[in-house]
């Protein structure tokens, strides 16, 4: 009985010894064959990177008659391994040429039928960024093709080769696959980044006609594209019924940087949504500057959300003396928030030592008025920094200064510098 | 009576038995899957277009995060792999968490640190903060110097608080980052960037490598032999179960040596928490809960077959026993705590396929270990078993330990091609002793571990840092034998 048992044990073992030993010697035959054809393979691909190479500078005909040499003892393989990586191989002058002989030789043909269905997947793919690379009169029926397939990999790879390809037509399929949503969206606009100008009305085509999350990533693209954005063909995004899409069409327009998208810019400021009137506030920082202060310090009265304040803030800072105007507006704002956030604003951009220089002016309308934001910062109770603001000015001015507060607020002055206001 | 304890002897053997016959087809299972996995990930990444991402003004920018506690040894490098990477744009976070070595002169001097006053919000109540520091040279780099008191967890947290972007890669100081690391594991999440919450990716050890100025330039495999079995058994971890877990959306475990997280994921979690032994298992459990909550989106935690580093292992015996009941504790908290999720519908493959292999093999695994071959041994001394059945199992034992280990190292090898056939002998053959060797060790942590777990003990031990750059083989012969020359 023992030995049966022994029996099954011995079983299990010569199961477990065949596949460690398939295992050690697989693995070492393939370490073995793999370093082989490494061997072997990488001298030969660079002979012939190398003797490409040579080729810049050398008059056409040479060019010509030295390709066609090499087409008949070089492989396939190895032609797709030089045009997938020829952007870092292939010098850019021999690249046209090299393309146009390309196609003269039996090896676009050979590329073709490797790329179209029935092969092995991956030696397909390969082929297809060639394709992608080569531009063949077939490249783009293979890769749309391709689009199709149920496997995510042939999919993908087949975006990549349209991508690497860079014409309107290759754009249009790379677009229609942004509408069916085959493809997440970001990368499909990460790729259609790099197209050029030429595929910006294919883009606004497309817009006219998606949902609106294809929408989102069309309108991010347009603002991408260093290019003048048709104004009418976004505008009026700014009042689409997603959210997200009038965020983006902000955005867009903000890119823009024309005054005309000011004013469906401006509308956005009102929107409900707190992320669409940050990009609102952004936008318009970008196509006014600093003119656009008054409008958003109309905002910041009743804006809630922080980031907003903060973005308005930080529009501000920017140019602090055109924010002045702005913000002393709201100094004696019924809302306590907004009344601090004013007098903050004063106090990061630095604007208080120059209000109290201003209060010492010839008498006229400058100083009037400067004295009368100081007397509304005085009036908020809210710390600006006074004291601070004292000792960056000359004795003189600073007495001088303290008699006006004094008149105002008469303990703040005391505050400030009791001995010379004892008096007062 | 005899034969009671006749049959009980029988019984429990066949029971162990059929246990490893289990563990050994889903090892099967997964190392299949695992390869299949791999070749295709591996194809992937040849075919990738890695220049385009690179240019795109839509690639995702990434805020990575460097902990760091008394790490003077390996911060000046591992800083310097961050700086060197190939990336569009990150911001790197350092969080010196109350280190007393030279951790935090170093990096003032390598960067040129300045004080700053920024706003500090701390979302996850991760600690006082000493000093928020600026580098002049590199602006993208921010070091927060804080106190201690929450473990790695509390650095990390610390540190996403600082965090800006959308994707936070957490990265270990004694972590020096292949160049194109970031590059490799961002391209698979630019494919999916609103389903992927999770990537973790392969990570060697550097022990006895060359590393010149954050760049690993000598790779030698042939290392001491302490130090190639746990090369296997990251091999066994990483390869043989992660990848082909995560092919079913049930990876347990983005280590902590590298991975990267969605922020807002992590901020709903509440980040890493500092109550466990060990932070990496806990979060990304705590992530398959928040997918199963989030179901209709999609999410996923995905594992990767690339190496993008490599990370200093325990140099001995003692220090890797320290580490791996530490692991081993943690294991057994994290499994504990999610019990509920086990064998659920509502967690789908982790608590069908992931979490019962957690708590057979991870939690039980060492009793029925310890109980097969005392059960063997002790059938033999009373007359129940022949030798020829103890010879038998002994050697099934040590055959079962080298096809786990075989199986994952032919996988990686054959798509990452980083062996050279003198290395993958040496690291095979390795394997065919690991049962009478190294496994032992194992078995050691693993008992001190679940003894410790009862204790109460969760503490978080770093492992002390002897930096073998190159060493050779007079640098650490823990287990008694020199580097073996093949």
């Amino acid at each position: 009985m023992n030995s049966n048992y022994a029996e099954i044990v011995w079983v299990l073992n010569a199961v477990l010894i065949a596949c460690v030993v398939l295992l050690g010697a697989g693995g070492l035959l393939h370490a073995l064959a793999t370093a082989a054809l490494q061997r072997r393979r990488q001298p030969a691909d660079l002979a012939l990177t190398e003797r490409v190479r040579k080729l810049a500078g050398k008059p056409a005909l040479t060019i010509a008659q030295q390709l066609a040499a090499q087409c008949s003892t070089v492989t396939t393989e190895r032609w797709l391994r030089l045009i997938n990586r020829h952007e870092t191989l292939v010098p850019e002058n021999v690249w046209p040429q090299l393309q146009g002989h390309l196609f003269t030789t039996p090896v676009v043909a050979a590329i073709e039928r490797q790329a179209g269905p029935g092969n092995n997947k991956w030696r397909r793919i390969e082929a297809m960024k060639g394709l992608g690379h080569l531009h063949t009169p077939l490249a783009l029926t293979l890769l749309e093709q391709a689009l199709e397939e149920d496997d995510k990999d042939l999919r993908y790879f087949a975006l990549l080769s349209l991508a690497h390809m860079r014409t309107v037509p290759a754009a249009h399929v790379m677009l229609d696959q942004l509408q069916r949503h085959a493809f997440n969206g970001h990368k499909i606009v990460a790729l259609l980044e790099a197209f050029p100008p030429a595929v910006v009305p294919a883009v606004y085509a497309a817009l006219q006609k998606s949902d609106a999350p294809a929408r989102f990533w069309l309108l991010k693209l347009l603002a991408r594209f260093k290019v003048d954005v048709e104004l009418s063909a976004v505008d009026g995004f700014t009042r689409d019924l997603s959210p997200d899409v009038r965020a983006v069409a902000c955005e867009c327009l903000g890119f823009a940087s024309r005054p005309e998208a000011c004013e469906p810019v401006a509308q956005c400021l009102q929107d409900p949504v707190w992320y669409v009137r940050l990009q609102a506030v952004r936008a318009l920082s970008r196509i006014e500057g600093s003119a656009c202060l008054p409008r958003l310090a109309r905002l910041m009265a009743a804006e809630t959300s922080p980031l907003v304040q903060e973005s308005i803030k930080n529009v501000m800072l920017r140019d602090p003396a055109g924010a002045l105007p702005a913000t002393e507006r709201f100094l004696d704002h019924p809302d306590q928030a907004v009344k601090a956030w004013c007098v903050n604003a004063l106090v990061d951009s630095n604007s208080v030592v120059k209000l109290l220089t201003l209060c010492l002016a010839e008498p006229g309308g400058v100083r009037e008025h400067a004295r009368d934001v100081l007397k509304k910062l005085i009036a908020s109770n809210i710390h600006f920094g006074l004291k601070q603001a004292l000792d960056q000015l000359q004795a003189g001015a600073r007495r001088r200064i303290l008699d006006f507060v004094a008149g105002v607020d008469v303990l703040l002055a005391r505050r400030m510098e009791p001995q010379a206001v004892k008096g007062a | 009576m005899e034969t009671l304890t006749h049959q009980m002897f029988v019984a429990a053997f066949f029971i162990f038995l059929g246990y490893y016959v289990l563990l050994a087809v889903y090892y099967l299972v997964l190392g299949l899957v695992g390869f299949t996995v791999g070749h295709q990930r591996g194809e992937e990444d040849a075919g990738e277009d890695y220049q385009l991402l690179a240019a795109s003004s839509f690639t995702l920018p990434v805020s990575i995060v460097l902990p760091a506690h008394n790490e003077e040894a390996w911060i000046a490098d591992s800083l310097q792999s961050l700086l060197n990477l190939n990336y569009p744009e990150f911001e790197v976070v350092i969080v010196d968490d109350c280190s007393t070595d030279r951790t935090l002169e170093i990096l003032k001097e390598r960067l040129e640190l300045v004080a700053v006053h920024n706003p500090y919000t701390d979302n996850f109540q991760s600690g006082r903060i000493r000093g928020l520091y600026k580098s002049v040279r590199h602006p993208h780099v921010t070091v927060l110097s804080k106190e201690s008191g929450q473990k790695k967890a509390g650095a990390v947290n610390a540190g996403l608080n600082l965090a800006r972007y959308k994707y936070v890669c957490v990265v270990d100081a004694d972590t020096v980052l292949e160049p194109d690391a970031l590059m490799r594991v961002m391209a698979q999440v630019e494919k999916d960037p609103e389903k992927i919450i999770g990537v973790g990716s392969y990570f060697g050890l550097v022990n006895g490598f060359e590393v010149e100025n954050g760049r690993v330039v000598g790779k030698n495999f042939l290392r001491t032999p302490l130090v190639a079995y746990q090369e296997l058994e990251y091999l066994r971890s990483f390869i043989g179960n992660r990848l082909s877990w995560s092919q079913w959306n049930a990876m347990p475990n983005i280590a902590g040596g590298f991975g990267v997280w969605r922020r807002d994921v992590l901020m709903e979690l509440g980040g890493f928490s500092s109550e466990v032994s060990c932070e990496d298992i806990e979060l990304t459990f705590r992530a398959h809960e928040y997918i199963a909550q989030h179901r209709e989106a999609g999410y996923r935690i995905v594992m990767l077959p690339y190496v993008v580093g490599w990370t200093e292992g325990p140099h001995t015996i003692r220090n890797l026993i320290g580490q791996r009941n530490r692991w081993h504790r943690a294991t057994i908290e994290t499994t504990w705590k999610f019990r509920h999720m086990l064998c659920n519908p509502r967690y789908g493959k982790f608590g069908f396929v992931t979490l019962p292999y957690f708590f057979l093999y991870e939690v039980l695994g060492i009793f029925f270990e310890l109980g097969s071959i005392a059960v063997t041994v002790l059938g033999f001394l009373s007359g129940v078993f022949d030798l020829k059945l103890l010879v038998g199992f002994l050697v099934f034992m040590t055959l079962f330990q080298a096809f786990t280990s075989l199986l994952p190292l032919v996988a990686f090898h054959r798509e990452q091609k980083l062996f050279r056939p003198s290395e993958f002998v040496y690291l095979a053959l390795l394997s065919l002793i690991e049962f009478a060797v190294y496994r032992w060790i194992i078995v050691v942590a693993r008992v001190t571990g679940t003894i410790d777990y009862f204790r109460g003990v969760r503490t978080y031990e770093g492992v002390p840092r002897a930096k073998q750059r190159a060493a050779g083989p007079t640098a650490a012969a823990p287990l008694g034998l020199q580097q073996a020359k093949v």
